[in-house]
């Protein structure tokens, strides 16, 4: 077995859009900082552009892992340097305002996500991303047909703001941007940091946080063979000399934690935006393999959801064909006439992350249950789709609904939905929108970190990716974690710095 | 968790049970399109639990003429014909674990299918709305990613 020993200022556990923001920051303020990510650093030009090669090489475990509970769902997660970054569309949403009030209201963190000191911080990364409202050109077959149900009902739909302002619409963000427009992590901030002096290690699996006497004093844990993500071929011990941040998600930041010792509220307060699709066949083809991945959506917070197109690859809009045999394979030559649109919940739900009994440092067991109102919300927003796909021509639609016709062909069918008491597990959920599990706030009864993201217990330890939202939000968190971690991480930059200057 | 020779005599009922390598569309065979080696790499990515999952999913669909059609037979037992309706009713199946199960049958073999350049061309997929229908050529896709450069790692340990 092989052993690493290293040192850093600051050790960075995780490369997504916090790890990432965190080493920018840091690194740029000219500390000495290390970012460890578990996955492999998949350069662009050789992402296996299969959905089978994609998937084995960035998603966590095949995307295979689900809830527990009485509506198990996969979560989706990336493992790859840029995490959930480097297989996202890259939907940038400012930090809602409703959010913002309530999280300085009822969980003290006003001071940092105060209003023009947030806006500024967004201004700055909107500019080093690229971001840009989807140009008309590239909404594509699938997001033009949701402009045009829109339009036909009267919905506040709009052109999804993506980080992608040079995009060329190969609908290909989940095998990673052909043409690096999109400002993922793994070709903007991680490239950037190491060009400030950061370093970076993958294929490094955090087991825990070596903590003594109240304080961290490094990480732990096993180098990964790159081709079996689950075998260990050595160990490394790194030490910290100021900080460890922990940014592995809200899934994983909580298992190391634990496995680290941190109780109270770690790994609480589980919350997510699960989401389910509805498709439509049209007459005339549609062409969803063409323009953006994800490029129209329709705000709708008042009503706890947000629905949007999502391009689908072959791979796996097969599946969601009804049928099997001869009548799947003669439509599936017609997959050019397939649109496909999701709504995604705001929950109201909570749950909690553990870490497995069994399996290995990362591998965690999610307790979930959608509530009565979250599933006839989820109801709602399948019905709202399923109209919107016959306003916009589609002569049949596939609402998914289990105990429900599976193909309905007039709108008219639509509303027999209402009297459909949704169950568990009458739709097939996903989710990859996760927070909560480390949240931030004053009170350490209710809170696992401090408003500047400090765990209570633990000097030196912070947490700086969405598991320290206190609530979901409704909109996609990655421009919000990018924001409060660059508050935070400049915060730490700035306390740092003055600490050696008094040295 | 790699498949049992048992498992592994499944894997062309069940390619077949979604796809009749005579029909007219997309239409091909379980050796043509690599099925075996496609699950192999699927199953080692997927988590134990994901992988006795699709385990327990073909389990249900070899078991489907006894659990969904009342009869006391599995799926190499009956025509090509029974297989796909029996498959295609687990799929939309009330119970989750039924559904889900045998939905991720489905998804491994639309995935095994669809990674095939022929079989994408076939499916129009990749044609623009104004273009001739069947004009599409084959795209030639990388398969399953080879080894990837890694950070200096290794080096330093």
């Amino acid at each position: 077995m092989k052993h690493l020993d290293d040192v850093a200022d600051f050790v960075i556990v995780g490369t997504g859009a916090g790890g990432a923001t965190a080493a920018r920051v840091l690194a740029a303020a000219g500390h000495d900082v290390l970012m460890l990510e578990e996955g492999r650093y998949l350069r662009v030009p050789e992402r296996p552009r299969d959905m089978i090669g994609s998937m084995s090489s960035a998603m966590r475990d095949y995307a295979s892992n689900t809830t527990e509970g009485s509506q198990p769902f996969p979560i989706l997660q990336a493992r790859c340097v840029g995490g959930a970054t480097a297989v996202n569309s890259g939907i940038i949403w400012r930090l809602p305002d409703d959010v913002r009030r309530d999280w300085t209201e009822n969980w003290g963190l006003g001071e940092m996500v105060e209003e023009r000191a947030l806006g500024d911080v967004f201004d700055v990364i909107e500019r080093e991303l690229e971001v840009a409202e989807t140009a008309p050109h590239l909404l594509g077959g699938n997001g033009s047909l949701m402009a045009k149900a829109c339009e036909v009902l009267g919905l506040p739909g709009k052109p999804i703001t993506r980080n992608a302002a040079r995009c060329q619409g190969t609908a290909q963000c989940m095998q990673g941007c052909p043409g690096e427009a999109r400002q993922s992590m793994d070709v903007s901030y991680v490239p950037r940091a190491m060009a400030d002096g950061a370093r970076l290690h993958t294929l490094t699996r955090i087991d825990k946080v070596d903590i003594e006497w109240g304080r961290a004093m490094g990480v732990s844990g096993a180098l990964i063979d790159p081709d079996s993500p689950r075998r260990a071929v050595g160990t490394f011990s790194i030490r910290a000399r100021r900080a460890v941040i922990v940014c592995a998600s809200a899934i994983q930041t909580p298992v190391i934690l634990r496995r680290s010792g941190l109780r109270g509220m770690v790994g609480e307060r589980f919350q997510a935006h699960p989401g389910c699709a509805v498709m439509g066949r049209f007459k005339d083809p549609v062409g969803m393999g063409t323009g953006g991945t994800q490029t129209y959506e329709v705000p709708l917070r008042h009503r706890g959801m947000k629905l949007e197109a999502l391009v689908l690859p072959p791979e796996m809009l097969s599946a969601r064909i009804p049928g099997a045999g001869p009548s799947w394979q003669q439509r599936l030559t017609q997959m050019d006439h397939y649109a496909q649109w999701a709504t995604m919940v705001r929950m109201g739900a909570k749950g909690r992350v553990r870490p497995s009994l069994f399996g290995n440092g990362a591998t965690a067991t999610v307790h979930y249950n959608p509530t009565r109102d979250d599933l006839d919300r989820t109801l709602e927003g399948v019905m709202l789709l399923c109209k919107m796909m016959f306003a916009a021509g589609a002569e049949e639609v596939f609402p998914g609904v289990a105990g429900f016709p599976s193909i309905l062909t007039d709108v008219s069918e639509v509303e027999q939905l209402k009297g459909h008491k949704l169950e568990p597990g009458h739709v097939n959920y996903m989710a990859s929108h996760l927070f909560g599990t480390a949240c931030a706030g004053t009170d350490p009864a209710r809170s696992a970190v401090r408003p500047d993201l400090r765990c209570h217990d633990v000097e030196g330890l912070y947490v700086m990716d969405s598991s320290v939202f206190p609530t979901n939000l409704g909109v996609n968190p990655q421009h919000s974690i990018m924001a409060l971690t660059w508050r935070a991480a400049e915060r730490l930059a700035n306390v740092e710095r003055r600490a050696t200057a008094a040295a | 968790m790699k498949l049992t020779r048992l498992e592994r005599s499944w894997l062309p009922v069940l390619f077949s049970a979604f796809v009749d390598p005579d029909a007219p569309g997309v239409a091909t065979t379980h050796e043509a399109v690599r099925f075996e080696q496609a699950i192999g790499v699927i199953l080692k990515a997927a988590s134990f639990k994901g992988a006795l999952g699709w385990r327990v999913g073909a389990l249900l669909l070899m078991l489907s003429p006894m659990l969904l059609g009342g009869r006391f037979a599995t799926l190499r037992g009956v025509s090509l014909a029974e297989r796909s309706e029996l498959a295609a009713k687990a799929v939309v199946h009330p119970f989750l674990l039924m559904r889900g199960l045998s939905m991720f049958v489905k998804v491994t073999i639309g995935m095994t299918l669809f990674r095939d350049a022929e079989m994408r061309a076939a499916s129009n997929y990749d044609r623009r709305p104004d273009a001739p229908r069947g004009g599409a050529k084959p795209r030639s896709l990388p398969v399953v990613s080879g080894s990837t450069p890694e950070v200096e790692l290794q080096e330093a340990v």
